[in-house]
């Protein structure tokens, strides 16, 4: 088994692999996703997108199989985690790699603008629109390692997506001690925090989980949410959507039959799971 | 014959005007050192800031249909996570055993 890191879209991604050409597959598709998807780019694709002022463009398949990836999240999760709200995240400061972000004025005047559709190689969106494919870009990229670039278990930033039987996942609270040893297998498992990407704004601290409710970062008492799924990109989801939903979170991910763990950790630091989690307590 | 020079009563005198004094003095020091203290106690009207993170009151979870797990219960407050750390890479994880901990 070969064990090895590396950094990519913003976060270090951990990779385990039969051989060496698995790691050194995984790395050229995180290497090809950021270079698609990253909003912190000039030169990808989706800036490209972004920067367009057009409302129907010719995108790549690559773009092609991601969007339609966030366009069903956006279903599964009843437009909670939609990856149209790119201008929102934006206007509250989160227009750059999280470490260049410093102090910016609270925006005003936000309109909740979200509006577009994938075809194929064709997306069509209103002029308003921008898009934001940070995590499920990443959630898309552990899934694709492990379906198609023969990787055994990636973890990138807490996205983790496992081929093998007998793996464990050390969930840590926002304070950095380990909550529980999660026995995930063969599936996935992410985790959401609000207490980690933080900036501060003339108004207070900000973060980057926009609740699209209000168009402001989501006062949740969850400050971390984990979900267990088939894929990252579900997980990755998942536990956004659980922490947007606040005190009902918990038993939101109970009654969604694709989720098949959960755990918070409350803004008191008590930590809650639902029964479908299988761990050893901390 | 030599003439005393602080009579009795003279020194009496001298001691009250000076006793006088020293009180007056100290109670002139004794209201100005009261003076701040005393505005101190006047609670300053709050400034009003909005907080772009309004952490919810703290409460319980909505109970999952198929039960709830309580891992921990601390009602008292933790300490405040650490602001603007974007990834904490700790010791390389053992086979098979990967972090979470968000993004």
């Amino acid at each position: 088994m070969i064990a090895a890191s590396f950094r990519a879209m913003g976060t270090t991604v951990q990779v385990t692999g039969r051989l060496d050409r698995d790691i050194a597959s995984t790395r050229e598709l995180f290497e090809e996703v950021e270079q698609c998807c990253s909003r912190f780019r000039s030169s990808s694709e989706l800036s490209r997108i972004n920067g367009e002022a057009a409302t129907s463009i010719d995108i790549s398949p690559q773009m092609g199989d991601v969007l339609q990836v966030a366009s069903d999240i956006r279903d599964l999760t009843h437009g909670l985690v939609d990856a149209g709200l790119g201008a929102i995240v934006s206007a509250w400061g989160y227009d750059r790699s999280f470490e260049k972000i410093s102090g910016i004025a609270e925006p005003a005047n936000l309109k909740a603008e979200s509006d577009w559709s994938v075809d194929g190689r064709s997306l069509t969106r209103s002029r308003g629109t921008k898009l934001d494919l940070g995590g499920i870009a990443k959630g898309w990229a552990c899934d694709r390692a492990v379906d198609e670039r023969g990787a055994l278990i990636v973890n990138a930033g807490g996205d983790v997506r496992s081929a093998s039987r007998k793996s464990q996942v050390d969930v840590m609270d926002p304070w950095g001690h380990r909550v529980a040893r999660i026995n995930l297998g063969v599936g996935a498992l992410a985790t959401s925090s609000t207490a980690r990407r933080r900036w501060m704004t003339p108004g207070g601290e900000a973060h980057h989980l926009i609740d699209p409710r209000t168009l402001a970062p989501s006062a949740s008492p969850i400050v971390s949410a984990t979900v267990m799924t088939a894929t990252a990109v579900e997980a990755e989801a998942g536990a956004k959507a659980m922490l947007l939903h606040g005190v009902d979170g918990l038993a939101w991910a109970s009654s969604r039959p694709w989720i098949s763990g959960a755990l918070a950790v409350w803004a008191d630091g008590s930590i809650y799971a639902t029964n479908g989690i299988e761990m050893e307590a901390a | 014959m030599i003439r005393k020079r602080f009579p009795a009563i003279r020194t009496l005198r001298i001691s009250a005007w000076t006793t006088i004094a020293l009180a007056w003095g100290i109670a002139i020091i004794g209201r100005q050192m009261e003076a701040p203290a005393a505005e101190e106690t006047v609670a300053p009207e709050p400034v009003s800031t909005t907080s772009t993170v309004v952490q919810a009151e703290t409460t319980m979870p909505t109970m999952p249909e198929d039960g709830l797990i309580v891992i921990r219960y601390t009602p008292a407050p933790p300490p405040p996570p650490i602001v603007r750390q974007v990834v904490v890479s700790g010791p390389a994880p053992s086979p098979g055993v990967s972090r979470s901990q968000g993004s």
